[in-house]
């Protein structure tokens, strides 16, 4: 808001020009994601002859139907991804909410050692492989469900910004008063501080549920098995290796027939897949976009 | 007497484990609170860091308990540095971490601020907030989907590039994940649509920030656009640029692993250019056979030590320019 008066504005022409710089680059970024979605809608007859197209010759929804009656599998494989990013959404936020209220406090005596105790994780950490020996050897975490929630649940970074909102907006004077009127503090966290706090809590819980979603590697490095495995692992083995979708859909508890199985459009329901992990977060972003850009500019707040 | 009693109560009372007890005795509530994180950060950060020692000790199976196998194990020195210190794999690794990161600063850099700079000039603002919001739209898109989008344009057989562009000039279809020579353009073209745009978001906002006198006294001189972005726009968020980059500098060992894991199907002709550190790590972990486990310890101490000096050092050359911007 700046620019009030209007002298202070580019020209007519370097306007236009920026203006196709700016959508040129807009649609560099928005189309190749479009000819993933496109592709997941063309007949397979057609790629095997054109290849992947904007403009395909024929449409289908072959690739959708046949992901829709491979239910067993691949239906399972989209509750897992569902359930992590819920559970692991709500349970991270609160738990690092929970986190930072006490260090935000002034008053409290050891809030500078449990500050510095997550902040140390910040600069050095054991490394990938005494964190998967832990993992494995001691948390027994392999082959369950909560290897893909544990390991993301908390977050020193979000924390220290959490705490840095709740320091900047609620203020000490407030927590005093509502304890002379009697309050605990966990009454004051979850009736006072929380409510206040939604700003915060919405940009971490939408960041912390686009990293549950968007999780591939603790299904890759933490099951063996693949009854706990997620739609962005399932789909890197079905890009990897092109039989693993056939084995998705026939092995126990896959819904298809051999014959079934032979009709399958390959090409096509692999981008299906892509279109159904890319869904949601193109859906949401619209509604959410402001809470998505103030993720970062939150951060910014020196901790 | 009583001056001995006093001493000894007055001992009891700067006695750090008692004031702690006292504190929990009388904040509880406050403790409880931190209970399940500081328990996850345990579990996860600090538990880790005693299996730092697998980097100086021969791997086996000897007890089931993880602590006491790691006690019983027998030292080595330091053996499994020297082992992959020689390791060709290490050193292109090492190389393509440094040399990608270096390029993805600078392209990166100078990518956000451009879209910042024409963002903030365009003067339909609705379209320019429209814009950058699309713009912003791929960094929320995991990786896997990237390697996706990768392959349609790019796939031997059926990909748009070699179909729907080559074909149709007449020219042969390129095996794009067998010529590993196209890969740094690859991945820079990538890795600029999904970081450039979301970069540019603190740099617009600093831009926004700038004191609108500024560019009203400079128009009376009768400075044009081109001098205005120059010497007033550049000059004036140029701080939060140094500090930018200085602070990537810091994580200049650690590479996206989403991306050059995924993004060339790990194909191995295409190794020695994609290989980063800790793709590195992870293929050693995969074949933990034996004392795999304490050469990939190894490998990954070397990085959390020297990422820590350059954070460290980064971090104190952000305190001379800005005490403000500093992390800590």
């Amino acid at each position: 808001m700046k620019k009030s008066s209007v002298t202070d504005n580019i020209s007519y022409g370097w306007n236009i020009v920026l203006n196709i710089f700016t959508a040129l680059y807009t649609i560099l970024c928005l189309l190749p994601f479009l000819l993933v979605i496109i592709v997941s809608f063309t007949d397979e007859g057609m790629i095997s002859r054109n290849g992947y197209s904007f403009i395909p010759e024929a449409l289908s929804l072959e690739a959708y139907k046949s992901l829709f009656l491979n239910t067993r599998s691949i239906g399972r494989i989209y509750l897992v991804s569902i359930f992590v990013t819920v559970v692991g959404t709500i349970v991270s936020v609160l738990v690092m909410a929970m986190y930072a209220y006490p260090i935000s406090r002034s008053s409290f005596r050891y809030k500078n050692h449990f500050t510095f105790y997550i902040f140390f994780t910040m600069l050095f950490g054991g490394g990938m492989v005494p964190w998967y020996i832990i993992c494995t050897q001691v948390l027994r975490l392999k082959d369950t469900v909560w290897a893909l929630i544990v390991p993301y649940l908390f977050n020193a970074f979000y924390v220290i910004i959490i705490r840095t909102f709740f320091k900047t907006t609620i203020h000490e004077s407030m927590i005093e008063s509502a304890k002379l009127d009697g309050a605990g503090e966990i009454r004051i966290f979850t009736v006072i501080v929380l409510p206040l706090s939604m700003p915060v809590i919405a940009s971490i819980g939408l960041f912390t549920s686009i990293y549950y979603w968007n999780d591939w590697w603790l299904s890759l490095i933490l099951q063996n098995k693949s009854e706990w495995i997620n739609l962005q692992y399932a789909m890197y083995r079905v890009l990897a290796d092109a039989t693993y979708l056939a084995q998705l859909s026939s092995g126990a508890g896959g819904g298809l027939t051999q014959s079934e199985l032979a009709k399958m459009p390959t090409q096509t329901v692999r981008m299906a897949m892509c279109a159904f992990a890319m869904g949601p977060i193109l859906l949401a972003y619209p509604f959410f976009q402001r809470y998505f850009i103030k993720g970062l500019t939150i951060g910014s707040i020196k901790g | 007497m009583a001056a001995i009693e006093y001493k000894s109560r007055k001992g009891k009372r700067s006695n750090p484990i008692y004031n702690f007890l006292r504190e929990i005795k009388m904040n509880g509530s406050l403790f409880f609170l931190l209970l399940p994180g500081f328990v996850l950060v345990f579990l996860l950060n600090y538990m880790p860091m005693a299996g730092i020692l697998l980097a100086f000790k021969k791997y086996q199976f000897i007890d089931k308990n993880f602590f006491i196998n790691l006690f019983k194990l027998e030292w080595v020195g330091l053996d499994n540095f020297w082992i992959f210190f020689n390791d060709p794999y290490f050193a292109s690794a090492l190389k393509n971490t440094i040399l990608y990161n270096i390029v993805f600063l600078i392209t990166g850099t100078i990518m956000s601020l451009i879209i910042a700079i024409v963002i903030d000039e365009m003067t339909n603002k609705s379209m320019a907030k429209l814009y950058h919001s699309c713009m912003i739209l791929p960094y929320f898109l995991s990786w896997v989907v990237f390697s996706y989008v990768v392959f349609a344009f790019l796939g031997q057989e059926y990909g748009y590039i070699n179909n729907s562009i080559l074909a149709p000039l007449g020219l042969k279809g390129i095996a794009w994940y067998e010529e590993p020579k196209y890969w740094p353009v690859i991945l820079l073209i990538v890795n600029t649509i999904r970081n450039a745009a979301y970069g540019s978001i603190l740099y617009l906002s600093a831009i926004v920030g700038i004191d609108p006198e500024y560019y009203e006294l400079a128009r009376i001189y009768g400075a044009n656009k081109w001098q205005q972005i120059t010497r007033i726009t550049l000059p004036l968020i140029s701080n939060v640029v140094i500090i930018l980059v200085i602070l990537n500098v810091g994580n200049i060992l650690s590479a996206d692993f989403g991306m050059f894991y995924n993004v060339p199907l790990h194909v191995s002709v295409l190794r020695h250019k994609t290989y980063i550190i800790d793709v590195y790590i992870y293929d050693l972990l995969k074949l933990s056979t034996g004392n795999m486990i304490g050469k990939s310890t190894a490998a990954g101490l070397f990085k959390s030590v020297f990422g820590m000096i350059i954070v460290l050092l980064s971090n104190l050359i952000v305190r001379r320019v800005d005490k403000e911007k500093a992390l800590f």
